[in-house]
C-alpha cells in the first residue's frame, strides 16, 4: 500500500506523467466544476433567503467568501510546494508556484472588489481600515511581490526557487502581520465601524455557501491543471515527448 | 578553539571590509540619511505646519521614512559585490557564507540603521514629536532597523543584480508587522501604557529573525547561483 | 591532481558543453581555448561550483570534489572576469582585503606589488588605474599566497605586451613552485601547456 503511494507521488512529481494524468482528468473534472459552481451560485443568489438585516446585499456573501478562502489557501498551499521545491529540488513544484500565484492574486483581489462593493451598502464606505480586509490587502501585496520576482528572473529555474522561498518566508511571517494588525487595530481604531457579523445563517444560506466553496475550489484545481499543463509544455519543450505529443496533436 | 577563532576573524575581515568600504565610499551612508531628511520634510510640505497635527503624525512619519531609507539602501549589501566579482570570491573561499549574510546585515545596520537613529533624533524636533517619547521612540527604531536590516538582506540576496526597488516591493510587505510593532511601543507610550509588552515582542523576532533570515538570506544567494 | 570527467553542464535549456574529460596535473598549465560563448567561464564555475553542473565527475587529489569541497576551495585561486577589485580602496587596501589574506603580510603586499610594477601606486585609489594596471593589480593576488591550483579567466585580456610577458614569467614563476594553473583564452597562448578546445560541445 505504502509503496503504491510512493509510486503514485512519484509518478505525479515526473512532468510527462502529470501532464497525461492531467489531461486525463480534465475533460470530466472541468464540466463537473462548472457544474458545482453554478448550482452553489444559482442557489445562493437565486433562491436562498434574503437576510432580514442586510436584505439581497448579502448575497455578495457567495463569492466574497470563497474566494477570500482560496486567496489564502493558495498562499498555504504555494508555501508547501515552495518548500518541497527548496528541499528536493521538485521541478513540478515550481511550476505549481509560478501557476498558482496568479490565481491567488487574482482570487484575493476578487475578495477585496467584492468586500468593497459589499461594504458600500451596508457600511457606507468602499473600504474600511479593518483588520481583516487589511491582511487581505497585505496578502494581495505578498503575491504581487512574488509574481513580480520571479517574473524579473529569467531562468525558470531559478526564479521557481527565488519565488519558493519567499513564499515560505511569507507564511512564516503571515501569523505574525495578522497578530499585528490585530494590535494596530486595538490601538488606532476607536470603534467607527465594526464589521457586522457574518449574517447569521440557517441552513439554507449555508449549504449553498458551501456549495459555492467547494465549487471555487474544483475550479481552482481545473485552471491549476491546465496552467501547468501549459507550464509544463513550454519548459519541456526541448524534450521528445512533447515533441511527440504535439506531432500527434497536428495529425490529429 | 581553532575552528572558532577563525569562524570570529572570517566575521570580523568581512564586517571591516564593509565598514571601509562604506567610509571610503560616504553615499553609502549619506545617501539613506538624506533621503530619510527629505522624506520627513515633505510631509509638513504636503500636510501643513499646524503643531498640533504634525505631532500626532510624527512617531509614524519618522517610522515610515525609517523603514523605506533602510529597505531602499540594499544596494551595498549584495548587489555592488556581485557586480565587481568580489561576492564570487566570498562564496569560493571556503568559509560559511551564513556568518558572511551575518557580518554584512551587521555592516549595513552600522552603516544605515545607526545613523538613521541620529537622523530620526533631528526630526522628532521637525515634527514636534511630543515630550517623553523620545526613548521609546529611539529604542524601537534601534531594534525595528535592525529587523529591517535583516529583511533588507533577504530582499537584496534574492534581486541580486536587480533594482533595489524590486527587492523592496518583496519586502515591505513582510516588513508590516516591524512597523507596526514599533508604531506600537510608541503609541502606548503617548496612552501611558506599558510599552514594554510590544519591545519584548520585537525582541523576539529579533531573535527569531537573525538565525532565520540570515539562513534564508544564504539560501537566496546559492540559489542565484547555481 | 584536479580530474575532470565526463562533464556536461547547462544553462536554461541550452547545454553549454558536453562530456568534457581533462586532467590537471601539479605544477602544469592547461589552457581551455574557446569563442566567445563557448563555455569557458561556466567551466571554470563549474569545477568551483558556483554553477551547478548536470552530468559527470570532478575529483580532486582522487576524491569527488562533493567530499572535499572546503579543502579544494581553499587550495584553489580564481580570478574571474570581474577582477573583485573596489574602486574606491586604495591600491594596497584591495590586496589587504582580498579575501585570501589570512596567511598575508604587509610584506608580502609590498613585495607582489613590486613583482607587477605596482609599487609607486600603492596609496592610489583604484579608481584611478587603467585597464591594464587594474589587471595588473589583479596579479599581485596571485602572489599574496601559493595556491595548488589557479583558476583564472582570461589573463591575457587587456594586457600589452609588456603585461603579457609579465603573466608569462609569473606563471612560470609558480609552476616552478609546484602550483597549476588552468585558464581560459580564446587564443592560443605561448605558454607551455596542454592545450584544450572548447568548441560545439566538445
Amino acid at each position: 500500500m505504502i509503496n503504491l503511494i510512493k509510486k503514485w507521488l512519484i509518478s505525479l512529481g515526473s512532468p510527462p506523467l502529470f501532464f497525461k494524468w492531467a489531461s486525463k482528468i480534465l475533460p470530466w473534472f472541468f464540466p463537473i466544476s462548472i457544474l458545482i459552481l453554478l448550482t452553489g451560485l444559482i442557489w445562493g443568489i437565486g433562491f436562498a433567503p434574503t437576510d432580514y438585516k442586510q436584505g439581497d446585499v448579502y448575497r455578495i456573501i457567495f463569492i466574497h467568501v470563497p474566494s477570500a478562502i482560496l486567496g489564502q489557501s493558495i498562499y498555504l498551499m504555494m508555501a508547501i510546494f515552495g518548500f518541497i521545491c527548496l528541499i528536493w529540488r521538485a521541478k513540478l513544484a515550481g511550476m505549481f508556484l509560478r501557476s498558482a500565484a496568479p490565481i491567488g492574486a487574482s482570487f484575493t483581489l476578487i475578495a477585496l472588489v467584492s468586500g468593497a462593493v459589499w461594504g458600500k451598502p451596508t457600511w457606507g464606505t468602499w473600504w474600511v481600515w479593518d483588520a481583516r480586509l487589511t491582511s487581505t490587502l497585505i496578502l494581495f501585496f505578498l503575491y504581487a511581490g512574488i509574481i513580480s520576482l520571479y517574473s524579473s528572473i529569467d531562468n525558470k529555474q531559478k526564479g521557481d526557487r527565488a519565488a519558493s522561498l519567499i513564499s515560505v518566508v511569507g507564511v512564516i511571517i503571515i501569523p505574525i502581520i495578522k497578530k499585528s494588525v490585530d494590535w494596530w487595530q486595538t490601538l488606532h481604531q476607536p470603534s467607527t465601524f465594526t464589521i457586522t457579523s457574518a449574517p447569521s445563517m440557517t441552513p439554507d444560506m449555508y449549504l449553498p455557501l458551501l456549495i459555492c466553496v467547494i465549487g471555487f475550489y474544483s475550479i481552482l484545481f481545473s485552471i491549476l491543471l491546465n496552467t501547468l499543463r501549459a507550464e509544463i509544455l513550454i519548459r519541456e519543450r526541448n524534450t521528445s515527448w512533447v515533441r511527440q505529443f504535439l506531432n500527434n496533436q497536428i495529425k490529429e | 578553539m581553532n575552528e572558532k577563532n577563525t569562524l570570529f576573524n572570517w566575521f570580523k575581515l568581512v564586517l571591516k571590509r564593509d565598514l571601509v568600504l562604506s567610509f571610503k565610499k560616504i553615499a553609502t551612508f549619506m545617501v539613506p540619511l538624506v533621503f530619510f531628511l527629505i522624506v520627513i520634510t515633505l510631509f509638513p510640505l504636503a500636510l501643513g505646519t499646524e503643531g498640533s497635527f504634525l505631532s500626532t503624525l510624527s512617531s509614524g512619519v519618522i517610522w515610515v521614512a525609517a523603514l523605506l531609507a533602510s529597505l531602499l539602501a540594499v544596494e551595498s549589501i549584495f548587489n555592488e559585490d556581485y557586480r565587481d566579482g568580489t561576492l564570487d570570491q566570498f562564496l569560493i573561499s571556503g568559509e560559511p557564507t551564513f556568518i558572511l549574510v551575518l557580518a554584512k546585515v551587521l555592516a549595513h545596520w552600522l552603516v544605515t540603521g545607526a545613523p538613521l537613529l541620529l537622523a530620526s533624533l533631528i526630526s522628532t524636533f521637525f515634527l514636534y514629536l511630543p515630550e517623553g517619547l523620545l526613548f521609546p521612540l529611539l529604542i524601537s527604531l534601534l531594534m525595528g532597523t535592525f529587523l529591517l536590516s535583516l529583511l533588507g538582506a533577504l530582499g537584496g540576496a534574492l534581486t541580486i543584480g536587480k533594482t533595489a526597488i524590486l527587492s523592496a516591493v518583496i519586502v515591505l510587505p513582510l516588513s508590516v508587522p516591524i512597523l507596526i510593532l514599533g508604531v506600537a511601543v510608541i503609541t502606548s507610550a503617548l496612552n501611558g501604557q506599558d510599552f514594554f509588552s510590544y519591545l519584548y515582542f520585537l525582541g523576539a523576532m529579533l531573535a527569531i529573525g537573525i538565525p532565520g533570515l540570515c539562513l534564508a538570506t544564504t539560501e537566496a544567494i546559492f540559489i542565484n547561483y547555481d | 591532481m584536479l580530474k575532470v570527467d565526463n562533464l556536461s553542464c547547462q544553462r536554461s535549456n541550452d547545454l553549454v558543453f558536453k562530456n568534457l574529460s581533462f586532467e590537471v596535473s601539479k605544477g602544469a598549465n592547461t589552457e581551455i581555448i574557446g569563442s566567445n560563448g563557448s563555455g569557458k567561464t561556466s567551466l571554470l564555475k563549474c569545477i568551483l561550483g558556483l554553477i551547478e553542473k548536470n552530468q559527470g565527475k570532478i575529483s580532486w587529489k582522487q576524491k569527488p570534489i562533493e567530499e572535499t569541497r572546503t579543502f579544494f576551495l581553499k587550495s584553489c585561486f580564481y580570478q574571474g572576469h570581474q577582477l573583485a577589485l573596489k574602486n574606491n580602496f586604495t591600491v594596497v587596501e584591495n590586496l589587504r582585503f582580498s579575501h585570501s589574506i589570512f596567511n598575508s603580510n604587509e610584506e608580502k603586499i609590498i613585495s607582489s606589488l613590486k613583482e607587477v610594477d605596482l609599487f609607486e601606486y600603492r596609496e592610489r585609489a583604484s579608481s584611478d588605474l587603467s585597464m591594464g594596471q587594474l589587471k595588473r593589480l589583479a596579479i599581485a593576488k596571485w602572489l599574496l599566497d601559493e595556491h595548488e591550483l589557479y583558476l583564472i579567466d582570461e589573463p591575457f585580456a587587456s594586457l600589452d605586451q609588456e603585461g603579457t610577458l609579465l603573466v608569462s614569467s609569473i606563471i612560470k614563476k609558480l609552476n616552478s613552485k609546484g602550483c597549476s594553473f588552468l585558464f581560459t583564452s580564446h587564443t592560443s597562448s605561448n605558454i607551455d601547456s596542454r592545450e584544450i578546445l572548447l568548441d560545439n560541445y566538445s
